[in-house]
């Protein structure tokens, strides 16, 4: 085997193992398919060449996904416009049907996820991907100590936000 | 010991307390209804939380994603830009090339001089170049185990290890400790996730490496469940292998954790 196919091989292994969960992390970030996509793909591309071992090159991905999400004024407007599309209404509550109810459910999470401040969104996310708390205290630049306690406030946040007894953003 | 603060608790619930502060926390616990309804209260917001994140999930792209990230990386390949390099280069030693031939065809030239002294003279034939000493790659360092212990519930008690790859080994033995614990080592120490619920323990994303768990002799039930299937259970004042152990003892099975 050469060097060059080794190479292919390990990013063969990489995609197949990190993707998934890349995808799903910028699919609940961006609510939005396509973005989510096209950010992941773009990361991807990116770590060619760079070499980082595998346990790195997951955070690496991650950090530079949230990177390009973050910066990208189109796709930050395609979020806001999603998650404004659909404000929940409790007076307004569809028939009680199962399709009809999951889509309520997604489009409050993506609205709540929307009002949170962005570290509480990133460590609740990141959580939600298996990340250790030194790892995401390495991306969101806090001390290790604090994850635990900022992780209890965002979720408290979250349900908060997401129950409307509290207004955020 | 005073009251569990909130970050602590949420540590033990994700398992990233450090085992030195686990054990008299979780001792705590046992003794004050307070803790324990906190930590009640963080499960199962994290819990609701998780339910509701999954609930917009969508299946990833995986055929058209990696189609494309194939084509990608062939455009991105580091040989095509190599390539126009060496295209570049090769035209510039031909130009130098054919001038110093021309140059050479002159007689009394200077580059013919150069060329009868150097390329035309026998020489001792250079020894070679002795061969450059490579120093073996340092191996990475390994993670410091992980892991997260529990009290059965009501005498019940679950070891769950979910989406585990075939290549992760998973050690079962009754322990004489009153509690459930279990340690990932090795490579799954650094990508092992511990989620806890009363009388149950969740090992999520362990890669390689080996879980460890140690079921509480002195438990009612006890179970080690891998990828869905059983695979060990406790039976009177014996561990039951379940399925075919690949290693390890008859008393501590160490089971592949294969689908």
């Amino acid at each position: 085997m050469t060097a060059g196919s080794h190479a292919d091989a390990d990013y063969d292994a990489l995609f197949r193992d990190v993707y998934p969960s890349l995808f799903r992390y910028l699919h609940r970030l961006t609510g939005d398919t396509d973005s989510a996509e096209d950010i992941a793909q773009e990361s991807f591309v990116r770590l060619l060449g760079r070499g980082l071992p595998a346990d790195e090159a997951r955070l690496w991905l991650f950090t530079v996904a949230t990177n390009l999400f973050r910066d990208s004024a189109r796709t930050r407007k395609r979020r806001e416009r999603l998650l404004t599309a659909t404000p929940w209404k409790p007076a307004a509550l569809p028939a009680p049907n199962e399709a009809v109810e999951r889509e309520h459910t997604v489009a409050r999470v993506r609205e709540a996820l929307g009002k949170i401040p962005e570290r509480d969104r990133q460590m609740l996310l990141m959580r939600e991907e298996g990340f250790k708390y030194d790892e995401i205290a390495r991306v969101v630049a806090v001390a290790p100590g604090s994850v635990g306690t900022l992780l209890a406030r965002a979720t408290r946040r979250f349900l908060a936000v997401y129950d409307g007894e509290l207004e955020e953003g | 010991m005073t009251h569990l603060d909130e970050g602590a608790l949420q540590e033990l619930l994700d398992g990233e307390m450090p085992a030195g502060r686990s054990g008299p926390a979780e001792a705590h616990l046992a003794g004050c209804s307070a803790c324990a309804a906190q930590l009640s209260e963080l499960r199962a917001g994290g819990e609701r939380m998780s339910a509701l994140l999954g609930a917009g999930d969508v299946a990833a792209p995986m055929l058209r994603a990696q189609a494309a990230f194939h084509r990608r990386r062939r455009g991105a390949h580091p040989l095509a830009r190599t390539g126009r390099g060496l295209s570049r280069a090769a035209a510039v030693m031909i130009a130098i090339g054919g001038a110093a031939v021309a140059a050479a065809a002159f007689p009394g030239s200077p580059v013919r001089q150069w060329v009868r002294e150097t390329l035309l003279t026998e020489q001792e034939p250079a020894a070679p170049a002795p061969a450059p000493v490579v120093q073996a790659p340092a191996p990475p360092p390994e993670a410091a185990p992980t892991g997260v212990s529990i009290l059965p519930d009501d005498g019940q008690v679950r070891v769950v290890v979910s989406g585990a790859g075939p290549e992760l080994r998973v050690r079962a033995r009754l322990s004489p400790s009153p509690q459930a614990a279990v340690r990932a080592t090795g490579a799954a120490a650094g990508t092992a996730r511990f989620r806890t619920a009363p009388g149950r323990i969740e090992v999520l994303n362990a890669g390689a490496g080996q879980v460890e768990v140690d079921l509480p002799a002195g438990a009612e039930s006890a179970f080690l469940e891998v990828n869905g299937r059983v695979y060990a259970a406790k039976e009177g004042q014996a561990l039951r292998a379940l399925t075919p152990a690949v290693g390890g003892t008859a008393d501590q099975p160490v089971f592949r954790a294969g689908p």
